[in-house]
């Protein structure tokens, strides 16, 4: 492919990768990941465990797959929810401007102006620890982003010639918003989606690690790192092996993000 | 078809159009002439009940009979595409870059007169036959991106004819164009505006796009309409001074060559000073200060309207210009 940005290579590859595992554990895991064998606990890679095994006698490969699974679930779930929110709410600013406007903005305002990861567990701690609180908590925050960024596109679509044209040919603000605006905002938004989903699996690991995300026996990337902790100097690839997981999905995300927003916007497009 | 009454557009107080009374008959081709921020855009968006909502709109827009000044959205809405219609200045950024030409064009179809898909790619067609683009099948099915500054335009005429609107308002539809392609779309609008008893109002700040298109002229200036009257009358013998000064600032070649006997051609007139912003508008004549024969009366009156002679020809001027020449 001609010109593509490196970054989108990089970022697409990562996240490929993790996706094909969490994509793999739906249909086979090397073994269950609820199993607990005691006696097997703290096996090196082997060909039945080819990452070793944990505290537990748990198979790590498979607890990093399906913790894949569950980490893309929550962020796909959460970003999506959040983003359609949002944008709704951002396209309704931009196209209503005035007091709808001030008061969606400010509203995005105020939920800024709280630190995401604290509001999350916030949420998360008010409403109990499960799936899908944690969904919700992490959807929520995603909003005020997704409000600006839309609203901000949309005025400018707004100001554009073809809307006056299609007001002058009798098109209603709700038609010309699905029809006009809507499509032309939709690469900024799918390049803000991707960016926040590398913040979505990191809120998601910190609230697992918090024991407010994923429950047990359901494996998380963040529940490993806090279960694996205090084995550190024992055994480190307990810890290293979620962490590196979370490190590749989030740069990978933030990379692909990266790349789609020079792919759709040439003017910032840097020297490669 | 529209009867025009005293119409005012204010921002903040400040009067951008003033009074404005004009008539346009069932397929009349009305030019509209000003330099930039005169007033002219802001009058063609009124005409479809556009105008920005900042501005407070007063006066009266009688469409057939129906009052539409203070009409509600609606209502509005009920009359654009089907009795009036508009065509942009910039082409490219009027033609939403993710639209193929087909469906620009039948989307307006498609809402006001229910036709279906078929039909109205059918219409779409036809309409660009008769705004003059080749190969219309393959045209439907591209981008606008994919089409020449011309063809753009041409577009955009047939999005806004396809709902056989009775006034169509161009905006300085010529403007982004080069001048060859620019004289054959004027020819384009006037050719249209005769085969479909269609009224057009043309605005433009270009003399002779204006004079090519249009059988009367209203020109404006802060505001104010300040001369009026058949279009090649007007050209040939302008009694407002502004108007006057427009005509002999506008550009010619043979005014940058050399005269037969060697000497070099005047520069380039020019009317002295430029347009005032809105908040610093004289109060009488918009013009006082810039006028070559203004009196002291001027900035503090605003001059009633004369009509001159027989015709139809009317002038805002305290002391409007003599004619040319000496009727025999």
């Amino acid at each position: 492919m001609r010109n593509l940005p490196v970054s989108l290579w990089i970022g697409g590859a990562l996240v490929g990768v993790i996706a094909l595992a969490a994509l793999v554990s739906l249909v086979w895991t090397p073994q269950d990941f609820a199993t607990v064998a005691v006696s097997e606990r703290f096996q090196p890679p082997s060909a039945r465990y080819w990452l070793g095994t944990d505290q537990l006698g748990r198979d790590v490969l498979t607890q990093l797959m399906v913790g894949a699974r569950n980490s893309l679930t929550i962020a796909l779930v959460a970003v999506g929810l959040g983003g359609a929110l949002g944008t709704a709410l951002g396209l309704l600013a931009g196209a209503k401007g005035g007091w709808t406007e001030e008061i969606v903005l400010r509203l995005a305002d105020f939920s800024f102006a709280f630190p995401a990861l604290l509001f999350a567990i916030m949420l998360a701690a008010a409403f109990g620890p499960s799936f899908a609180n944690a969904v919700v908590a992490i959807a929520f925050i995603n909003i005020p982003v997704f409000v600006r960024v839309s609203c901000a596109s949309a005025r400018q679509v707004w100001q554009r010639d073809y809307v006056l044209a299609a007001r002058a040919s009798a098109r209603g603000g709700l038609a010309i918003t699905r029809d006009h605006v809507l499509p032309n905002i939709a690469a900024i938004v799918i390049v803000q989606a991707t960016i926040d989903f590398a913040g979505a699996i990191l809120i998601e690991a910190a609230l697992s690690y918090l024991g407010l995300g994923v429950q047990p026996p359901e494996p998380s990337w963040g529940r490993m790192l806090s279960e694996a902790q205090t084995l550190l100097f024992l055994a480190p690839q307990l810890t290293v092996l979620p962490g590196l997981c979370i490190v590749a999905t989030v740069l990978g995300f933030n990379l692909l993000g990266d790349g789609l927003r020079d792919l759709a916007d040439p003017r910032r497009e840097k020297a490669r | 078809m529209y009867k025009i009454r005293n119409l005012s557009l204010s921002f903040d107080g400040h009067e951008a159009v003033r009074s404005a009374s004009f008539d346009i008959p069932r397929g009349a081709r009305l030019g509209l002439v000003g330099e930039s921020g005169c007033g002219k855009s802001i009058t063609a968006l009124a005409l479809l009940g556009m105008a920005p909502a900042s501005a407070r709109v007063s006066g009266s827009i009688e469409i057939d009979g129906q009052e539409m000044a203070a009409a509600p959205e609606r209502l509005w809405r009920s009359y654009r595409a089907r009795k009036v219609a508009m065509v942009f200045q910039e082409p490219l950024s009027a033609l939403n870059p993710l639209k193929r030409v087909g469906d620009i064009i039948a989307e307006p179809m498609r809402l006001h007169l229910r036709l279906d898909r078929r039909a109205a790619r059918a219409r779409a067609r036809d309409l660009l036959v008769e705004v003059g683009i080749p190969d219309p099948e393959a045209r439907l099915d591209q981008y606008p991106h994919q089409l020449s500054g011309g063809q753009r335009q041409r577009v955009l005429i047939a999005a806004a004819l396809s709902c056989d609107p009775q006034l169509l308002v161009a905006d300085e539809p010529t403007t982004a164009l080069d001048a060859h392609v620019a004289g054959r779309i004027l020819d384009l609008l006037k050719r249209l505006s005769e085969t479909r008893d269609m009224a057009l109002v043309f605005i433009s700040h270009d003399l002779e796009a204006v004079a090519r298109v249009t059988e009367e002229m209203l020109v404006m200036y802060g505001g104010d309409i300040v001369e009026r009257g058949p279009t090649a009358q007007l050209l040939a013998d302008p009694r407002h001074p502004y108007t006057k000064g427009l005509i002999e600032a506008r550009p010619r070649l043979d005014a940058l060559t050399l005269r037969a006997d060697g000497a070099p051609r005047p520069r380039l007139a020019s009317i002295p000073g430029s347009v005032p912003a809105l908040a610093d508008l004289p109060k009488g004549c918009r013009f006082a200060g810039r006028c070559p024969i203004e009196r002291p009366a001027c900035a503090g009156l605003r001059p009633a309207v004369s009509v001159l002679g027989p015709g139809q020809r009317q002038v805002r001027c305290l002391a409007p210009l003599l004619p040319a020449k000496v009727p025999a």
